[in-house]
């Protein structure tokens, strides 16, 4: 009965369409405080005639603050929705970028996919390839700037599904090969016999380690190497993804998960670079409810956990 | 031979995903809108759909609705393969019977081509 009366309240107020519990609608908290403002006039007149000769004093005191209230809280109303609006076009705006874009980014990813499955000779083999690796980057550059723009909803986080993690590192190593034999490094996974199931999203949780797993082949030496570790515990699971690059400077450890920042000794070995990876990693392993953290030793190397509670 | 009805509008999807398919011995259907697909679901009874969201004469989701409302192509495991990646896309094909729901952007073609062979398998 209660829960009824709240939904056609919600639907009244208007603010379904933007998917806002009752309690953080602001049409609605515009009319409680109305409601509110009333009672308390008409307490405060009461109240005030008892004890003041004139009440008509007291009535246009109370009068004039509630005026000033209401005037103020339309404002803020108004403008709390117009920002929920904008926000509505911004979510609007993302879903027709990402389908609009990443078609036919997909469709020449595909085809250069397909081309080089067929017969061909190593200077066709050759721009296949540039075609293949720079839609993949174009492609990866996008899914990162969409994922930003998503981090706030929760929405896409709520899409979870039971898959094998084996499987999941698995695929995400196989997608980095080339990167890493191209790059002169090499990609070992160790512990990972037994089967491993997790329930989240796994395209996010892909998206983390394979950030993870590019980063520590990118900033890998020549003929270094890339560890991937599993590690489960009775609560959680811990993946390791450990090289033999660099290490991170005192300098720039702070600033790491920081958006768009990128090290020192980064723009040197990378220029094209976003600084948005490890952002992900950390934003993305936060709405999973786990967490991301690093080891590093300047000249050694680093390696970054993430764990998820199973 | 194993057969697949593609419903896909962007030619060069059809085009890439189809050849790759067909060279894995799998024979593929196509239909490049709603209407055709869902009557081609009727006429050949495929063992698997692939199916796109965004189509033009018939949405994605409401050709799903009419294939599991229909007797003969209930059982038809339908795979939505789609860019759309909201919440409420998902939801609402997982409720209407979609077997799974695959963001192409995120997939290489050869992941797909080994997802569809696994559905196929898992069905025979």
């Amino acid at each position: 009965m209660i829960r009824k009366l709240f939904r056609k309240v919600l639907q009244l107020s208007g603010c379904q369409k933007y998917n806002l519990p009752l309690w953080e609608c602001p049409s609605f908290l515009f009319a409680l405080m109305g409601a509110i403002n009333i009672l308390s006039c008409v307490y405060f007149y009461f109240l005030g005639s008892k004890y003041i000769e004139d009440p008509r004093l007291v009535a246009f005191g109370v009068l004039t603050l509630a005026a000033i209230w209401f005037v103020i809280s339309f404002a803020i109303t108004r403008g709390l929705e117009e920002l929920l609006e904008v926000n509505k076009v911004k979510e609007e705006f993302i879903d027709i970028v990402s389908h609009q874009l990443r078609t036919p980014l997909t469709n020449l990813k595909w085809a250069a996919q397909f081309l080089i499955t067929k017969k061909r000779s190593p200077e066709e083999e050759e721009y296949y390839t540039i075609i293949k690796e720079n839609s993949q980057r174009l492609e990866s550059l996008l899914n990162d700037l969409l994922i930003v723009a998503r981090l706030r909803e929760d929405g896409i986080f709520k899409i979870q599904e039971k898959f094998s993690l084996n499987e999941l590192i698995d695929e995400t190593i196989r997608a980095h090969l080339a990167f890493a034999k191209a790059s002169n490094v090499s990609i070992e996974i160790e512990n990972l016999e037994e089967p491993i199931f997790l329930s989240t999203n796994r395209t996010m949780l892909k998206t983390a380690i394979g950030n993870l797993i590019n980063n520590a082949i990118t900033y890998n030496k020549p003929k270094g190497k890339v560890k991937i570790k599993v590690k489960k515990e009775p609560k959680r699971i811990i993946i390791a993804v450990e090289d033999t690059g660099t290490g991170i400077s005192k300098k720039d450890q702070k600033y790491l998960f920081q958006k768009f920042f990128r090290g020192e000794n980064a723009s040197q070995i990378n220029t094209r670079g976003t600084g948005l990876g490890l952002y992900i990693v950390k934003e993305v392993m936060k709405k999973l409810g786990g967490r991301v953290w690093y080891k590093t030793k300047q000249g050694k190397g680093s390696t970054f956990f993430i764990s998820l509670k199973i | 031979m194993a057969k697949v009805l593609f419903i896909e509008d962007e030619s060069a999807l059809q085009k890439s995903l189809g050849d790759l398919l067909r060279q894995e011995g799998i024979e593929v259907i196509s239909a490049i809108d709603g209407e055709t697909g869902l009557r081609l679901a009727k006429e050949t009874l495929p063992d698997l759909i692939l199916l796109d969201l965004i189509l033009p004469r018939m949405h994605g989701l409401e050709v799903l609705k009419k294939i599991k409302e229909e007797e003969r192509t209930k059982d038809i495991p339908v795979v939505i393969l789609t860019n759309l990646e909201n919440l409420s896309d998902v939801e609402k094909a997982i409720e209407l019977g979609a077997t799974t729901y695959l963001v192409k952007a995120n997939y290489s073609l050869e992941e797909i081509v080994g997802k569809v062979k696994n559905f196929l398998n898992y069905e025979s």
